[in-house]
Protein backbone atom coordinates (compact mmCIF):
# COMPACT_ATOMS: atom_id res chain seq x y z
CA UNK A 1 0.00 0.00 0.00
CA UNK A 2 1.47 3.49 -0.70
CA UNK A 3 1.43 5.77 1.50
CA UNK A 4 2.97 8.87 -0.09
CA UNK A 5 1.96 8.97 -3.85
CA UNK A 6 3.65 12.33 -5.22
CA UNK A 7 2.93 12.85 -8.72
CA UNK A 8 4.17 15.48 -11.12
CA UNK A 9 5.33 17.59 -8.67
CA UNK A 10 6.35 21.33 -9.89
CA UNK A 11 7.44 24.26 -7.90
CA UNK A 12 8.05 27.66 -9.10
CA UNK A 13 9.38 30.35 -6.82
CA UNK A 14 9.75 34.28 -7.46
CA UNK A 15 12.23 35.67 -4.90
CA UNK A 16 10.77 38.73 -5.26
CA UNK A 17 7.37 39.98 -7.56
CA UNK A 18 9.65 41.25 -10.01
CA UNK A 19 12.05 38.96 -10.72
CA UNK A 20 11.56 36.14 -12.71
CA UNK A 21 10.78 32.67 -11.53
CA UNK A 22 12.95 30.28 -10.77
CA UNK A 23 11.82 26.28 -10.80
CA UNK A 24 12.98 24.33 -7.87
CA UNK A 25 11.14 21.28 -8.07
CA UNK A 26 10.68 20.11 -11.46
CA UNK A 27 7.92 17.51 -12.45
CA UNK A 28 9.17 14.63 -9.52
CA UNK A 29 7.25 11.80 -9.12
CA UNK A 30 7.94 8.80 -6.40
CA UNK A 31 6.05 6.59 -3.42
CA UNK A 32 6.76 5.26 -0.56
CA UNK A 33 5.05 2.33 0.69
CA UNK A 34 3.78 1.22 3.72
CA UNK A 35 6.44 0.35 6.46
CA UNK A 36 9.01 1.40 4.66
CA UNK A 37 11.75 3.15 6.08
CA UNK A 38 12.32 5.24 2.58
CA UNK A 39 15.42 7.84 2.62
CA UNK A 40 15.78 10.92 0.19
CA UNK A 41 19.29 12.25 -0.62
CA UNK A 42 20.03 15.00 -2.79
CA UNK A 43 22.87 18.01 -2.07
CA UNK A 44 21.59 21.61 -0.79
CA UNK A 45 18.99 22.74 -3.07
CA UNK A 46 17.99 19.67 -4.54
CA UNK A 47 14.46 19.97 -3.33
CA UNK A 48 14.08 17.97 -0.81
CA UNK A 49 12.76 20.35 1.83
CA UNK A 50 10.70 22.32 -0.47
CA UNK A 51 9.24 18.58 -1.56
CA UNK A 52 8.85 18.14 2.00
CA UNK A 53 7.29 21.44 2.56
CA UNK A 54 4.65 20.43 0.03
CA UNK A 55 3.49 17.41 1.74
CA UNK A 56 2.63 19.44 4.84
CA UNK A 57 1.01 22.49 2.70
CA UNK A 58 3.78 24.81 4.03
CA UNK A 59 3.85 25.50 0.31
CA UNK A 60 1.77 25.15 -2.43
CA UNK A 61 2.86 23.37 -5.68
CA UNK A 62 2.54 25.03 -8.83
CA UNK A 63 1.37 21.99 -10.61
CA UNK A 64 1.32 18.35 -9.90
CA UNK A 65 -0.44 16.56 -6.89
CA UNK A 66 1.09 15.22 -3.62
CA UNK A 67 -1.41 12.17 -1.52
CA UNK A 68 -1.18 11.08 1.99
CA UNK A 69 -2.82 7.65 2.52
CA UNK A 70 -4.81 8.31 -0.35
CA UNK A 71 -6.43 11.92 0.39
CA UNK A 72 -5.20 15.37 -0.42
CA UNK A 73 -2.22 16.03 1.84
CA UNK A 74 -4.20 19.04 3.55
CA UNK A 75 -6.90 16.75 4.95
CA UNK A 76 -6.63 17.08 8.47
CA UNK A 77 -7.46 13.13 9.11
CA UNK A 78 -4.45 12.91 7.29
CA UNK A 79 -2.40 15.33 9.15
CA UNK A 80 -3.60 13.54 12.82
CA UNK A 81 -2.00 10.48 11.20
CA UNK A 82 1.57 12.12 10.59
CA UNK A 83 4.43 13.23 12.42
CA UNK A 84 6.97 15.72 11.39
CA UNK A 85 10.62 17.03 12.05
CA UNK A 86 11.35 20.45 10.00
CA UNK A 87 14.76 21.13 9.36
CA UNK A 88 16.73 23.26 11.83
CA UNK A 89 14.01 23.40 14.51
CA UNK A 90 13.46 26.17 16.37
CA UNK A 91 10.46 25.82 18.99
CA UNK A 92 9.05 28.33 21.84
CA UNK A 93 12.19 28.23 24.04
CA UNK A 94 10.28 30.06 26.97
CA UNK A 95 8.68 26.04 27.18
CA UNK A 96 9.95 23.30 29.30
CA UNK A 97 10.03 19.84 27.51
CA UNK A 98 6.38 18.43 29.27
CA UNK A 99 4.64 22.37 27.98
CA UNK A 100 6.08 21.85 24.66
CA UNK A 101 5.08 18.27 24.10
CA UNK A 102 1.86 18.92 25.61
CA UNK A 103 1.16 21.85 23.13
CA UNK A 104 2.03 19.57 20.50
CA UNK A 105 0.53 16.40 21.64
CA UNK A 106 -2.82 19.10 21.77
CA UNK A 107 -3.09 20.19 18.68
CA UNK A 108 -2.41 16.55 17.73
CA UNK A 109 -5.61 16.04 19.07
CA UNK A 110 -4.57 14.32 22.44
CA UNK A 111 -6.28 14.64 25.86
CA UNK A 112 -3.74 16.08 28.75
CA UNK A 113 -4.77 12.51 30.17
CA UNK A 114 -3.11 10.84 27.50
CA UNK A 115 -0.64 13.22 27.00
CA UNK A 116 0.49 12.47 30.74
CA UNK A 117 1.05 8.66 29.47
CA UNK A 118 2.72 9.30 26.35
CA UNK A 119 5.09 12.13 27.53
CA UNK A 120 7.41 10.01 29.55
CA UNK A 121 7.22 7.11 27.02
CA UNK A 122 8.52 9.49 24.16
CA UNK A 123 11.32 11.14 26.15
CA UNK A 124 12.98 7.85 27.35
CA UNK A 125 12.46 6.64 23.12
CA UNK A 126 13.86 9.96 22.31
CA UNK A 127 17.08 9.47 24.86
CA UNK A 128 15.52 12.59 26.64
CA UNK A 129 14.51 11.27 30.40
CA UNK A 130 14.94 13.40 33.36
CA UNK A 131 14.79 16.89 31.29
CA UNK A 132 10.78 16.94 31.60
CA UNK A 133 10.73 20.01 33.48
CA UNK A 134 14.03 21.57 31.60
CA UNK A 135 13.39 24.37 29.66
CA UNK A 136 13.88 24.50 26.03
CA UNK A 137 16.47 27.42 26.64
CA UNK A 138 18.95 25.59 28.04
CA UNK A 139 19.19 22.86 25.54
CA UNK A 140 21.84 22.47 22.95
CA UNK A 141 21.16 21.79 19.20
CA UNK A 142 21.33 18.01 19.43
CA UNK A 143 18.92 18.28 22.61
CA UNK A 144 16.58 20.44 20.57
CA UNK A 145 16.36 17.89 17.37
CA UNK A 146 15.81 14.95 19.48
CA UNK A 147 12.96 17.17 21.74
CA UNK A 148 11.36 17.92 17.82
CA UNK A 149 11.41 14.14 17.44
CA UNK A 150 9.64 13.22 20.17
CA UNK A 151 6.85 16.13 19.25
CA UNK A 152 6.60 14.22 15.91
CA UNK A 153 6.32 11.27 17.47
CA UNK A 154 3.98 12.24 20.31
CA UNK A 155 0.71 10.85 18.65
CA UNK A 156 1.89 7.57 17.96
CA UNK A 157 1.46 8.48 13.72
CA UNK A 158 1.69 5.91 10.99
CA UNK A 159 3.68 8.13 8.71
CA UNK A 160 6.70 10.03 10.22
CA UNK A 161 8.41 13.00 8.06
CA UNK A 162 12.17 13.84 8.47
CA UNK A 163 13.78 16.72 7.41
CA UNK A 164 17.65 16.16 8.11
CA UNK A 165 16.89 14.48 11.69
CA UNK A 166 20.60 14.56 12.12
CA UNK A 167 21.79 17.47 11.60
CA UNK A 168 23.53 18.68 14.70
CA UNK A 169 24.07 14.99 16.29
CA UNK A 170 26.81 13.96 17.20
CA UNK A 171 27.69 10.18 16.28
CA UNK A 172 25.71 8.68 19.06
CA UNK A 173 23.07 10.49 18.51
CA UNK A 174 23.33 9.42 14.90
CA UNK A 175 22.86 6.38 15.95
CA UNK A 176 20.08 6.28 18.67
CA UNK A 177 18.14 8.46 15.90
CA UNK A 178 19.29 5.51 14.08
CA UNK A 179 17.64 3.33 16.31
CA UNK A 180 14.77 5.15 16.82
CA UNK A 181 14.01 5.03 13.13
CA UNK A 182 14.28 1.18 13.38
CA UNK A 183 12.15 0.86 16.57
CA UNK A 184 9.43 2.57 14.67
CA UNK A 185 9.64 0.43 11.80
CA UNK A 186 9.28 -2.48 13.99
CA UNK A 187 5.90 -0.92 14.88
CA UNK A 188 5.03 -0.88 11.22
CA UNK A 189 5.29 2.74 11.10
CA UNK A 190 6.35 4.45 7.46
CA UNK A 191 9.52 6.90 8.01
CA UNK A 192 10.30 9.16 5.35
CA UNK A 193 13.54 10.98 5.99
CA UNK A 194 15.72 13.74 3.78
CA UNK A 195 19.06 13.55 4.47
CA UNK A 196 23.37 13.73 3.13
CA UNK A 197 24.77 11.54 5.38
CA UNK A 198 24.88 8.33 2.69
CA UNK A 199 25.89 5.71 5.42
CA UNK A 200 23.19 6.11 7.43
CA UNK A 201 20.50 5.76 4.57
CA UNK A 202 22.86 2.39 3.47
CA UNK A 203 22.57 1.19 6.95
CA UNK A 204 18.57 1.57 7.80
CA UNK A 205 16.83 2.50 4.33
CA UNK A 206 14.49 0.17 2.22
CA UNK A 207 14.22 2.21 -0.69
CA UNK A 208 15.88 5.62 -1.83
CA UNK A 209 15.44 8.56 -3.99
CA UNK A 210 17.91 10.57 -5.36
CA UNK A 211 17.14 14.49 -6.28
CA UNK A 212 19.28 16.78 -7.48
CA UNK A 213 18.24 20.56 -8.70
CA UNK A 214 14.72 19.67 -8.58
CA UNK A 215 14.62 16.51 -10.45
CA UNK A 216 13.99 13.17 -9.44
CA UNK A 217 17.27 11.06 -10.51
CA UNK A 218 16.33 7.75 -9.27
CA UNK A 219 14.12 5.55 -6.98
CA UNK A 220 14.07 2.62 -5.74
CA UNK A 221 15.45 -0.30 -3.28
CA UNK A 222 19.51 -0.53 -2.57
CA UNK A 223 19.82 -3.22 -4.64
CA UNK A 224 17.84 -1.61 -7.76
CA UNK A 225 20.46 1.50 -7.31
CA UNK A 226 24.02 -0.28 -6.70
CA UNK A 227 25.28 -3.05 -9.06
CA UNK A 228 25.98 -5.75 -7.16
CA UNK A 229 29.05 -7.35 -9.45
CA UNK A 230 32.19 -6.46 -8.36
CA UNK A 231 33.66 -2.73 -9.93
CA UNK A 232 37.40 -3.16 -8.49
CA UNK A 233 39.77 -4.92 -6.93
CA UNK A 234 42.73 -3.61 -4.53
CA UNK A 235 45.38 -5.95 -4.74
CA UNK A 236 48.69 -5.69 -2.07
CA UNK A 237 51.54 -6.76 -3.24
CA UNK A 238 54.76 -7.61 -0.35
CA UNK A 239 58.63 -7.55 -1.38
CA UNK A 240 57.70 -6.03 -4.72
CA UNK A 241 60.51 -6.55 -7.57
CA UNK A 242 61.26 -3.50 -9.77
CA UNK A 243 60.11 -5.56 -12.53
CA UNK A 244 56.82 -5.76 -10.78
CA UNK A 245 56.92 -2.06 -10.01
CA UNK A 246 57.21 -1.25 -13.76
CA UNK A 247 54.60 -3.21 -14.68
CA UNK A 248 51.71 -2.46 -12.74
CA UNK A 249 53.03 1.18 -13.26
CA UNK A 250 52.53 0.42 -17.26
CA UNK A 251 49.26 -0.67 -16.79
CA UNK A 252 48.48 2.90 -14.32
CA UNK A 253 47.19 0.22 -11.61
CA UNK A 254 50.13 1.43 -9.11
CA UNK A 255 48.70 2.80 -6.16
CA UNK A 256 50.86 3.74 -3.59
CA UNK A 257 54.17 1.76 -2.53
CA UNK A 258 56.65 1.68 0.11
CA UNK A 259 60.20 -0.27 -0.02
CA UNK A 260 58.53 -3.29 1.89
CA UNK A 261 54.88 -3.60 -0.24
CA UNK A 262 52.92 -2.14 -3.12
CA UNK A 263 48.75 -1.42 -3.34
CA UNK A 264 47.55 -1.06 -6.60
CA UNK A 265 43.54 -0.82 -7.82
CA UNK A 266 42.24 -2.67 -10.91
CA UNK A 267 38.88 -1.06 -12.32
CA UNK A 268 36.22 -2.48 -14.25
CA UNK A 269 35.83 -0.74 -17.77
CA UNK A 270 33.07 0.84 -18.39
CA UNK A 271 31.67 -2.21 -21.07
CA UNK A 272 33.38 -4.53 -19.53
CA UNK A 273 31.17 -7.98 -18.71
CA UNK A 274 32.13 -9.58 -15.58
CA UNK A 275 34.03 -12.91 -17.41
CA UNK A 276 36.19 -10.32 -18.96
CA UNK A 277 36.96 -8.54 -15.83
CA UNK A 278 37.65 -11.68 -14.10
CA UNK A 279 39.77 -12.81 -16.79
CA UNK A 280 42.04 -9.20 -16.64
CA UNK A 281 42.00 -9.59 -13.27
CA UNK A 282 43.58 -13.73 -13.59
CA UNK A 283 45.89 -11.96 -16.35
CA UNK A 284 47.39 -9.10 -13.81
CA UNK A 285 48.03 -11.81 -10.56
CA UNK A 286 49.95 -14.42 -12.55
CA UNK A 287 51.89 -12.21 -14.40
CA UNK A 288 52.79 -9.93 -11.39
CA UNK A 289 53.75 -13.30 -9.42
CA UNK A 290 55.57 -14.56 -12.35
CA UNK A 291 57.77 -11.33 -12.15
CA UNK A 292 58.34 -12.28 -8.49
CA UNK A 293 55.59 -10.38 -6.53
CA UNK A 294 53.89 -11.82 -3.71
CA UNK A 295 50.46 -11.15 -3.37
CA UNK A 296 49.41 -10.51 0.42
CA UNK A 297 46.07 -10.27 -0.56
CA UNK A 298 43.09 -9.55 -2.99
CA UNK A 299 39.79 -7.83 -1.87
CA UNK A 300 36.72 -6.93 -4.28
CA UNK A 301 35.14 -3.86 -4.20
CA UNK A 302 31.04 -3.61 -5.03
CA UNK A 303 29.36 -0.20 -5.41
CA UNK A 304 28.42 1.95 -2.18
CA UNK A 305 25.83 4.43 -2.24
CA UNK A 306 28.06 6.94 -2.26
CA UNK A 307 29.18 6.07 -5.92
CA UNK A 308 25.72 5.81 -6.96
CA UNK A 309 25.19 9.35 -5.67
CA UNK A 310 28.42 10.93 -6.96
CA UNK A 311 27.74 9.07 -9.93
CA UNK A 312 24.18 10.33 -10.29
CA UNK A 313 24.78 14.06 -8.84
CA UNK A 314 27.79 14.82 -10.75
CA UNK A 315 30.25 17.44 -9.99
CA UNK A 316 30.23 20.50 -7.91
CA UNK A 317 29.74 22.22 -11.19
CA UNK A 318 27.00 20.51 -12.40
CA UNK A 319 25.06 21.28 -9.08
CA UNK A 320 25.68 24.89 -8.66
CA UNK B 1 -7.05 26.13 33.31
CA UNK B 2 -5.28 24.11 30.80
CA UNK B 3 -7.74 22.02 30.22
CA UNK B 4 -9.73 24.48 29.13
CA UNK B 5 -7.31 25.52 26.33
CA UNK B 6 -6.63 22.08 25.76
CA UNK B 7 -10.69 21.65 24.60
CA UNK B 8 -9.81 23.48 20.85
CA UNK B 9 -6.70 23.78 18.96
CA UNK B 10 -7.49 27.55 18.09
CA UNK B 11 -7.48 28.28 22.07
CA UNK B 12 -4.09 26.27 22.48
CA UNK B 13 -2.68 28.67 19.57
CA UNK B 14 -3.85 31.89 21.37
CA UNK B 15 -2.65 30.49 24.70
CA UNK B 16 0.61 29.82 23.56
CA UNK B 17 0.62 33.42 21.52
CA UNK B 18 -0.23 34.70 25.19
CA UNK B 19 2.47 33.11 26.73
CA UNK B 20 5.33 34.21 24.11
CA UNK B 21 4.10 37.74 24.44
CA UNK B 22 4.20 37.54 28.43
CA UNK B 23 7.98 36.65 27.54
CA UNK B 24 8.49 39.57 25.49
CA UNK B 25 10.82 42.02 27.02
CA UNK B 26 10.25 44.72 24.34
CA UNK B 27 6.12 44.57 26.25
CA UNK B 28 7.76 44.57 29.72
CA UNK B 29 9.82 47.84 28.88
CA UNK B 30 6.85 49.42 27.17
CA UNK B 31 4.27 48.63 30.58
CA UNK B 32 7.26 50.05 32.78
CA UNK B 33 7.35 53.34 30.84
CA UNK B 34 3.35 53.20 30.95
CA UNK B 35 3.41 52.57 34.58
CA UNK B 36 5.80 55.21 35.53
CA UNK B 37 3.99 57.76 33.37
CA UNK B 38 0.70 57.07 35.65
CA UNK B 39 3.08 57.91 38.34
CA UNK B 40 4.53 60.87 36.61
CA UNK B 41 0.44 62.34 36.50
CA UNK B 42 0.31 62.69 40.41
CA UNK B 43 3.60 65.34 40.16
CA UNK B 44 1.44 66.77 37.28
CA UNK B 45 -1.57 66.97 39.30
CA UNK B 46 -0.12 69.10 42.06
CA UNK B 47 1.05 72.06 39.66
CA UNK B 48 -2.72 71.86 38.15
CA UNK B 49 -5.25 74.21 39.65
CA UNK B 50 -7.56 72.57 41.56
CA UNK B 51 -7.55 69.29 38.79
CA UNK B 52 -5.50 67.15 40.57
CA UNK B 53 -7.52 64.06 39.68
CA UNK B 54 -8.68 64.98 36.42
CA UNK B 55 -5.04 65.39 34.98
CA UNK B 56 -4.08 62.05 36.88
CA UNK B 57 -7.19 60.05 35.03
CA UNK B 58 -6.80 61.93 31.85
CA UNK B 59 -2.81 61.22 31.67
CA UNK B 60 -3.32 57.60 33.04
CA UNK B 61 -5.95 56.50 30.07
CA UNK B 62 -4.23 58.13 27.58
CA UNK B 63 -0.78 56.49 28.95
CA UNK B 64 -3.07 53.16 29.13
CA UNK B 65 -4.22 53.71 25.31
CA UNK B 66 -0.60 54.74 24.14
CA UNK B 67 0.72 51.38 25.62
CA UNK B 68 -2.03 49.44 24.27
CA UNK B 69 -1.81 50.56 20.69
CA UNK B 70 1.81 49.78 20.76
CA UNK B 71 1.08 46.56 22.02
CA UNK B 72 -1.55 45.84 19.45
CA UNK B 73 0.75 47.04 17.02
CA UNK B 74 3.72 44.92 18.05
CA UNK B 75 2.26 42.04 18.35
CA UNK B 76 -0.42 42.24 15.15
CA UNK B 77 2.86 42.24 12.94
CA UNK B 78 5.22 40.30 14.76
CA UNK B 79 3.35 37.54 15.77
CA UNK B 80 2.87 35.58 12.93
CA UNK B 81 5.84 37.04 11.30
CA UNK B 82 8.30 35.85 14.24
CA UNK B 83 6.61 32.24 13.63
CA UNK B 84 7.26 32.21 9.81
CA UNK B 85 11.05 33.83 10.36
CA UNK B 86 11.74 31.12 12.92
CA UNK B 87 9.69 28.43 11.07
CA UNK B 88 8.28 27.49 14.86
CA UNK B 89 5.06 28.17 12.30
CA UNK B 90 6.08 24.06 10.18
CA UNK B 91 5.66 22.20 12.98
CA UNK B 92 2.58 23.54 13.81
CA UNK B 93 1.11 23.29 10.78
CA UNK B 94 1.80 19.94 10.55
CA UNK B 95 -0.52 19.08 13.44
CA UNK B 96 -4.55 18.92 12.27
CA UNK B 97 -5.20 22.39 12.47
CA UNK B 98 -5.91 25.01 9.30
CA UNK B 99 -4.56 27.89 8.58
CA UNK B 100 -7.86 30.08 9.71
CA UNK B 101 -7.70 28.47 12.92
CA UNK B 102 -3.60 29.21 13.15
CA UNK B 103 -4.54 33.15 12.56
CA UNK B 104 -7.41 33.34 14.50
CA UNK B 105 -5.95 31.64 17.33
CA UNK B 106 -3.08 33.97 17.13
CA UNK B 107 -5.81 36.98 16.92
CA UNK B 108 -7.27 35.80 20.33
CA UNK B 109 -4.27 35.43 21.77
CA UNK B 110 -2.75 38.91 21.14
CA UNK B 111 -7.15 39.91 22.15
CA UNK B 112 -6.06 37.81 25.88
CA UNK B 113 -2.38 40.07 26.21
CA UNK B 114 -4.24 42.94 25.46
CA UNK B 115 -7.24 42.54 27.84
CA UNK B 116 -5.01 41.72 30.58
CA UNK B 117 -2.46 44.69 29.91
CA UNK B 118 -5.56 46.94 30.26
CA UNK B 119 -7.38 45.52 32.70
CA UNK B 120 -3.66 45.53 34.96
CA UNK B 121 -2.53 48.99 34.36
CA UNK B 122 -6.36 50.00 34.72
CA UNK B 123 -6.00 48.91 38.44
CA UNK B 124 -2.63 50.51 38.99
CA UNK B 125 -4.37 53.27 37.63
CA UNK B 126 -7.32 53.14 40.06
CA UNK B 127 -4.53 52.30 42.70
CA UNK B 128 -2.46 55.95 42.14
CA UNK B 129 -5.65 57.68 41.96
CA UNK B 130 -6.54 55.94 45.57
CA UNK B 131 -3.91 58.68 46.86
CA UNK B 132 -6.42 61.31 45.84
CA UNK B 133 -9.53 60.60 45.91
CA UNK B 134 -10.90 57.29 48.27
CA UNK B 135 -13.01 55.85 45.89
CA UNK B 136 -13.66 54.26 42.65
CA UNK B 137 -14.23 56.27 40.19
CA UNK B 138 -17.17 53.61 37.93
CA UNK B 139 -17.43 56.50 35.01
CA UNK B 140 -13.60 55.31 33.47
CA UNK B 141 -15.63 51.66 32.85
CA UNK B 142 -16.94 52.92 29.63
CA UNK B 143 -13.95 55.01 28.56
CA UNK B 144 -11.72 51.56 29.38
CA UNK B 145 -14.06 48.88 27.92
CA UNK B 146 -14.40 51.29 24.46
CA UNK B 147 -10.19 51.50 24.65
CA UNK B 148 -10.08 47.57 24.53
CA UNK B 149 -12.21 47.81 21.42
CA UNK B 150 -10.60 49.99 19.80
CA UNK B 151 -6.85 47.99 20.53
CA UNK B 152 -8.88 44.85 19.06
CA UNK B 153 -9.21 47.11 15.97
CA UNK B 154 -5.78 48.17 15.91
CA UNK B 155 -4.66 44.56 16.11
CA UNK B 156 -6.87 43.21 13.53
CA UNK B 157 -5.88 45.71 11.16
CA UNK B 158 -2.01 44.79 12.48
CA UNK B 159 -3.12 40.96 11.48
CA UNK B 160 -4.33 42.08 8.41
CA UNK B 161 -1.63 44.25 7.43
CA UNK B 162 0.86 40.93 7.81
CA UNK B 163 -0.95 38.14 6.51
CA UNK B 164 0.59 39.41 3.25
CA UNK B 165 3.51 42.24 3.68
CA UNK B 166 6.88 42.89 5.93
CA UNK B 167 6.84 44.08 9.38
CA UNK B 168 7.89 47.53 9.19
CA UNK B 169 5.17 47.93 6.14
CA UNK B 170 2.53 46.50 8.49
CA UNK B 171 3.47 48.35 11.35
CA UNK B 172 3.51 51.93 9.20
CA UNK B 173 0.34 50.77 7.47
CA UNK B 174 -1.20 50.09 10.72
CA UNK B 175 -0.48 53.16 12.63
CA UNK B 176 -1.35 55.08 9.67
CA UNK B 177 -4.81 53.83 9.52
CA UNK B 178 -4.85 54.48 13.19
CA UNK B 179 -3.71 57.84 13.14
CA UNK B 180 -6.34 58.53 10.36
CA UNK B 181 -8.88 57.16 11.89
CA UNK B 182 -8.83 59.06 15.25
CA UNK B 183 -8.70 62.03 13.36
CA UNK B 184 -11.68 60.57 11.10
CA UNK B 185 -13.68 63.76 12.70
CA UNK B 186 -11.73 66.54 11.10
CA UNK B 187 -11.01 64.99 8.36
CA UNK B 188 -14.36 64.57 7.19
CA UNK B 189 -15.23 68.10 7.96
CA UNK B 190 -12.16 68.92 5.99
CA UNK B 191 -13.65 66.62 3.30
CA UNK B 192 -17.32 68.60 3.70
CA UNK B 193 -15.65 71.48 2.99
CA UNK B 194 -13.26 70.93 -0.19
CA UNK B 195 -14.06 71.79 -3.39
CA UNK B 196 -11.89 68.49 -4.59
CA UNK B 197 -14.54 65.69 -4.92
CA UNK B 198 -12.30 62.77 -4.81
CA UNK B 199 -10.56 64.09 -1.45
CA UNK B 200 -14.33 64.78 0.14
CA UNK B 201 -15.10 60.92 -0.76
CA UNK B 202 -11.80 59.70 0.46
CA UNK B 203 -12.50 62.03 3.94
CA UNK B 204 -15.92 60.92 4.04
CA UNK B 205 -15.40 57.05 3.41
CA UNK B 206 -12.66 56.87 5.75
CA UNK B 207 -14.72 58.42 8.36
CA UNK B 208 -17.23 55.59 7.49
CA UNK B 209 -15.15 52.65 7.53
CA UNK B 210 -12.70 53.81 10.04
CA UNK B 211 -14.12 56.18 12.91
CA UNK B 212 -11.56 55.43 15.50
CA UNK B 213 -12.92 58.65 17.75
CA UNK B 214 -15.91 57.25 18.78
CA UNK B 215 -14.23 54.64 21.26
CA UNK B 216 -12.65 57.73 22.81
CA UNK B 217 -14.96 58.49 25.72
CA UNK B 218 -11.67 59.56 27.78
CA UNK B 219 -12.40 63.32 28.36
CA UNK B 220 -16.50 62.92 29.30
CA UNK B 221 -15.54 59.96 31.34
CA UNK B 222 -12.53 62.23 33.10
CA UNK B 223 -15.21 65.39 33.22
CA UNK B 224 -18.26 63.43 33.90
CA UNK B 225 -20.18 64.02 31.15
CA UNK B 226 -23.57 61.62 30.59
CA UNK B 227 -22.14 58.75 28.49
CA UNK B 228 -25.57 57.05 26.90
CA UNK B 229 -25.71 53.29 26.33
CA UNK B 230 -25.96 53.58 22.69
CA UNK B 231 -22.35 55.74 23.18
CA UNK B 232 -20.95 52.20 24.01
CA UNK B 233 -22.47 49.72 22.50
CA UNK B 234 -22.85 51.45 18.95
CA UNK B 235 -18.69 51.39 18.97
CA UNK B 236 -18.83 48.13 20.47
CA UNK B 237 -21.14 46.64 17.37
CA UNK B 238 -19.22 48.61 14.95
CA UNK B 239 -16.09 47.03 16.04
CA UNK B 240 -17.42 42.93 16.34
CA UNK B 241 -18.29 43.94 12.45
CA UNK B 242 -14.64 45.57 11.67
CA UNK B 243 -12.61 42.86 13.00
CA UNK B 244 -14.77 39.97 11.82
CA UNK B 245 -14.58 41.45 8.14
CA UNK B 246 -10.58 42.54 8.31
CA UNK B 247 -9.99 38.83 9.85
CA UNK B 248 -11.96 37.63 6.84
CA UNK B 249 -9.61 39.31 4.15
CA UNK B 250 -6.63 38.08 6.39
CA UNK B 251 -7.25 34.76 5.71
CA UNK B 252 -8.24 35.43 2.20
CA UNK B 253 -4.57 36.20 1.79
CA UNK B 254 -2.93 33.81 4.96
CA UNK B 255 -4.35 30.64 3.71
CA UNK B 256 -3.03 30.94 0.02
CA UNK B 257 0.51 32.15 1.13
CA UNK B 258 3.60 30.36 0.62
CA UNK B 259 5.77 29.87 4.32
CA UNK B 260 9.11 30.24 2.47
Amino acid sequence: MEVIEVHGLTKDYRQHFWSPLRRVLDNASFSVNSGEIFGFLGPNGAGKSTTIKILFEIIFPSSGTAKIFGKPVGDKSVKSRVGFLPENPYFYDYLTTTQFLEFHGGLSGMSPDALKRRIPEVLELVGMRGTKDMSLRSFSKGMLQRVGLAQAIIHNPDLVILDEPMTGLDPLGRREVRDLMLHLKSQKKTIFFSTHILSDVESICNRVAIMNRGKLLSCGSLDELISVEVQSVDMVWHKPSDALKSYLSSLGLLASATSSSIFSRLSRQPAESTPEFESRIQSVVQKGIGLGGELHSLSPKKESLEDVFVRQVGNLESRV
Amino acid sequence: MKRFFFKHPVLMIAFNSYMDARHSKVLHIAGFFAALLILFSLFMGEVSLYQNEKVVKDVGLAAISMLGVFIAIYLGVNSLYRDLERRTIYSIISKPIGRSEILFGKFLGICLVLISAVVMMSVYLYLVTSFIEAKIDFALFPAIGLMIAELLIIAAIAIFFSSFSSPFLSAFFSAGVFVIGRVSGDLADFGERSKNEVFKFFATSVQKIFDLESFDLRARAVHKIPIYAQDFWYPVMYASALIAILLVFSHLFFVRRDFK
